[in-house]
């Protein structure tokens, strides 16, 4: 598989291209994580948020066009969240760790790690939770997987895409109705 | 315009730069649709969240898999390392005893290992240049290519004759023995401290390219200089060389 088609596997949201990529850059980020971190638990944690994070990433189409390797890409979002990690355990800040890369991995970080979880956002995902597959698909598809009401109409073969734009606003609306309940 | 389709482009990336003005100023001044279009903010922040923790999940359980099925990989192929180890060391010794020869590139190999940094403890926060700072960083983290980077800045800015000395071991590091050599040459040339030290990876930059004969020139050098710097190194070295 080359690097292309890999990424664009990844963005369709393909699980187990993803977990190829996590496997077989798990031992190589251990190492690398070691510089700067002893317990191995913590830096695996940090891998799994990376490799989401790069997930992400790709979705939004942010490496489309990608002057470095994959690996490079998690490995750049890793390390700023090994020192975030760092940062929050010994509660001092370490002062800056940048370097002059190209990417700017640090504001992935950040956006990673915000904390938006207030009791209107956890309600929100209980009744989420709670909601008809179908919902739950089409509000996934577009506001998480990146896909357009067009790309919506095609991969779940809806007429047209009208019949995507009622059906994803009656999701909103019964959304909306029962957190305000 | 169609005020839910605006909201939609903005989230599927689409919005022309006319139609970004039209969508700031509703956003601005029509209270219904600032409200539509942040519940769709916080609706989408909370998919996030979800599926985040969904593949967390997923990425876990593989771990778990994947630590498990590593320990016993890892004991046989233990048992197989050991029993390599063992046959490798009885076959080294057979071979040392028939004969004492090394190339010059084994014994770069064995000699090696990069001068630790004596003139710049690091010190976050500190009055010294940050520059120099984390260029030592990267050194003491082993990533020279950066090093050699920073030092190259540092030098630029502060003239620090000792930076080249350092620049020259990472440039040895990474292999690149003749960047090396002329960047030792050149801190050689400002009468340094470490006029020891930058012979001793001079004589290594010598050995990396196979010139036997300029390498023990350098060595020489060292085991002539006034300090105790590499002393016995040295001497085994000559011995080895042609």
């Amino acid at each position: 598989m080359t690097e292309n088609e890999k990424l664009l596997l990844l963005k369709k949201g393909d699980t187990k291209v993803l977990k190829k990529l996590y496997v077989e850059n798990r031992e190589a980020f251990i190492a690398f994580g070691k510089k700067y971190m002893s317990s191995e638990e913590d830096i695996l944690d940090v891998y799994q948020d990376a490799v989401i994070a790069l997930q992400e990433q790709i979705i939004s189409g942010k490496l489309n066009n990608l002057d470095c390797t994959v690996k490079t890409y998690l490995f750049g979002i890793g390390k700023y969240m090994l020192f975030e990690k760092n940062r929050k355990k010994q509660k001092t800040i370490l002062g800056s760790y940048k370097t002059d890369e190209v990417e700017d991995y640090e504001s992935i970080e950040i956006d990673y790690y915000e904390e938006t979880t207030n009791d209107r956002q956890r309600k929100l995902q209980a009744v989420l939770s709670k909601m008809g597959k179908k919902c739950k698909e089409i509000l996934t598809l577009f506001y998480y997987r990146g896909y357009t009401i067009e790309d919506i109409k095609e991969h779940l073969n809806y007429e047209n895409k009208n019949v995507v734009k009622s059906q994803k606003s009656r999701c909103l609306k019964q959304l909306k109705s029962k957190i305000n309940e | 315009m169609n005020k839910s389709s605006l909201i939609e482009q903005y989230f599927e990336n689409n919005l022309s730069s006319e139609e970004e003005i039209v969508f700031n100023e509703l956003l601005a001044n029509d209270k219904e649709f600032a409200e539509d279009f942040h519940f769709q903010k916080e609706v989408k922040a909370a998919i996030k969240k979800e599926e985040r923790n969904k593949l967390k999940k997923e990425l876990q359980d593989l771990e778990r898999f994947q630590s498990g099925r590593k320990k016993t990989v890892f004991s046989r192929k233990w048992m197989a390392a050991a029993s390599i180890a063992i046959l490798l060391t009885f076959l080294g010794a057979l071979f040392f005893m028939k004969q004492d020869s090394f190339s010059n590139q084994e014994l770069y190999a064995t000699y090696f290992t990069p001068y630790e940094n004596v003139i710049h403890p690091i010190v976050r926060g500190g009055v010294e240049n940050e520059l120099k700072t984390d260029a030592f960083i990267a050194y003491e983290k082993n990533e020279y290519k950066n090093a050699i980077k920073l030092f190259q800045k540092a030098h630029k800015e502060i003239k620090d004759p000792h930076l080249l000395l350092y620049q020259g071991i990472s440039f040895l590091a990474i292999k690149e023995p003749n960047k090396a050599i002329k960047i030792l040459e050149q801190y050689i040339f400002t009468k340094p401290k470490y006029n020891a030290q930058a012979n001793w990876y001079l004589g290594l930059s010598y050995l990396q390219l196979n010139n036997a004969k300029e390498a023990k020139k350098h060595f020489k050098k060292v085991s002539t200089s006034s300090t105790q710097f590499k002393k016995e190194e040295v001497k085994e070295l000559l011995k080895k060389l042609p």
